[in-house]
């Protein structure tokens, strides 16, 4: 398991999810991907980062209540995201994000005891660890969507967008 | 040189430090050649409004020697101009862009020696000269401001060609942002041969007929001021953007809340999420917005069972039948307290990019609710 890229700080610390974010913001922007990219950006991105794939299997039918996401790390050390089929595109991404979230936080480890390597989405937020997770899910889903919604008119030369997106104004993470 | 005082000199240099400083961190958080490029016009910019400050304030000595810094001021804003050149040719990306760019940067150089010698040759003692004021003007000081104002009308000319070229290919608020800086320099660039003119009458102990017409003030803090704005046009309309997105996302969320609150009391208390700090201002609409949707979901793929048990299979992703059910299954307290861990039920899962089945699920229900 690598180091996280993601540290949190100590959960008795001042101004904790403020640092949080703040250094989540810094990673992002050092795994290179805008706001507007979307989160398959991210989620390769993060895959080019720690060198191993990361597969999303979204039909996967999990009982309720449960979990809405399992992330499982295979044998050569690839990462399997299973997500609840019966559910929106919308909330399978949040649901890949929080997984996402685990990975840079590194705290996939820890779930491993209890029953296989990996961890998961249940919606269950009363360790830090879940609690982390979601809130980094719940940071970029909610940049990107404001990133999205102010989004200008995509220029077609690249050059062009380039000088377009050195003008913008900076929302979310970039 | 254009009647300014002393402090306002250095109040213009500050707004200006200001502004280079804010892009100086907008290029670290973010490096590209174009930031980069843009950056180092305003550094450049900043310096030479500190450097001309300086001038002005050696001016005021009996014994000064203003030029010196009048000549550093130059250099930067020779600087700032190759780069506001750069910066639109790399947009531009054509060979013609960067040999207009390369013959600019060639004759800043050529300029830059130039300005340093004849800042060098002038005595001690020598006042900046005020062009607002018909006052005779030495060999040197005439040189000296020759040799500057020879350049600019070539390299805004210049600079206003590659900005069209950029607003032709452009799309949306940058468009507008090119055009206006185009227009910008050309207005700067038509007002260049008047301050020769000028400087020539001035030497030869005339005044310029029509020196004192408003159009040329106009054609130099117009073209200023549009050239500065149009840095800005493309940043304020993200902005404005993102405004009217906060108010979109506010009612969005807002429409969400009661079924929200209704599904929350039917399904478990551990898929709240607890309060985590304090969320940016002007992120607070999306992020209450995005909370109802992912709560919502949660909760509705947890009671997904017991809403599927009232509806037939093609009913489940109609939003007005599966409101109804869920209404039903509030009103009578339908969902026990202790789930039991059974298969889940699509609910509402075949959403298009122009049907946004959730927020219609919302509005049914409230309507529903409140008959």
């Amino acid at each position: 398991m690598p180091n996280p890229l993601l540290i949190a700080p100590a959960a008795t610390a001042p101004c904790r999810y403020m640092m949080l974010r703040y250094r989540l913001a810094r990673l992002l922007r050092q795994l290179g991907v805008e706001a507007t990219d979307g989160p398959r950006a991210i989620v390769d991105a993060l895959a080019a980062r720690i060198g191993c794939e990361i597969d999303i299997d979204d039909q996967h039918q999990f009982g309720v209540p449960g979990y809405f996401g399992v992330t499982v790390i295979t044998p050569a050390s690839e990462y399997v995201i299973f997500v609840q089929a019966h559910t929106s595109r919308e909330h399978q991404t949040h649901i890949v994000m929080h997984e996402i979230a685990h990975i840079m936080l590194g705290t996939t480890d820890q779930a491993s005891a209890a029953l296989f390597r990996g961890t998961h989405r249940t919606g269950d937020y009363s360790n830090f660890q879940e609690r982390d997770a979601e809130f980094v899910a719940r940071t970029i889903t909610g940049w990107t969507s404001a990133a999205l919604d102010a989004r200008l008119p995509v220029q077609t030369d690249e050059r062009i967008a380039r000088l377009a997106r050195s003008l913008e104004d900076r929302i979310a993470w970039s | 040189m254009n009647g300014l005082s002393v402090t306002e000199w250095w109040l213009r240099s500050v707004v200006f430090v200001l502004i280079a400083v804010w892009r100086v961190h907008q290029t670290a958080r973010r490096p590209s050649l174009p930031s980069v490029l843009v950056t180092i016009a305003f550094l450049g910019i900043a310096a030479n409004l500190i450097f001309e400050a300086l001038a002005h304030d050696e001016s005021q000595r009996a014994d000064g020697r203003p030029y010196l810094a009048a000549a550093v001021q130059v250099l930067a804003l020779l600087i700032a101009w190759c780069a506001t050149c750069a910066y639109y040719a790399q947009a531009d990306g054509t060979r013609l862009a960067w040999r207009i760019t390369t013959i600019i940067i060639g004759l800043a150089s050529l300029i830059a020696v130039g300005t340093v010698a004849a800042g060098f040759a002038i005595p001690a003692g020598t006042g900046l000269h005020n062009f607002d004021e018909q006052t005779p003007v030495s060999f040197e000081v005439a040189r000296f401001y020759m040799i500057v104002l020879v350049f600019f009308p070539f390299a805004l000319a210049a600079g206003g060609f590659l900005a069209g070229r950029v607003a032709r290919r452009s799309r949306g608020p940058l468009r507008v942002a090119m055009a206006i800086a185009s227009i910008a320099q050309w207005l700067l660039a038509a007002n260049s041969p008047e301050l020769i003119l000028q400087l020539w009458f001035h030497y030869h102990g005339e005044t310029l007929p029509g020196s004192d017409m408003p159009i040329w003030l106009v054609l130099y803090f117009g073209g200023a001021l549009l050239w500065v704005l149009s840095f800005g046009a493309v940043a304020a309309a993200h902005r404005a953007n993102q405004i009217a997105a906060l108010r979109r996302a506010w009612r969005s969320g807002k429409a969400l809340r009661h079924l929200l609150h209704d599904l929350e009391t039917m399904s478990p208390p551990a898929l709240t999420y607890p309060h985590t700090g304090r969320t940016p201002l002007l992120m607070r609409p999306h992020t209450a917005l995005l909370r109802a949707r992912v709560e919502c979901r949660d909760r509705l793929v947890t009671v997904s069972p017991y809403i599927g048990a009232e509806l037939p299979d093609d009913a489940r992703q109609r939003p007005l039948e599966v409101a109804e059910a869920i209404a039903k299954l509030h009103q009578h307290n339908m969902i026990p307290r202790d789930l039991p861990r059974i298969k889940p039920v699509a609910i509402l899962t075949t959403e298009t990019s122009d049907r946004d089945l959730l927020a219609e699920l919302a509005d049914c229900y409230t309507r529903i609710t409140h008959r």
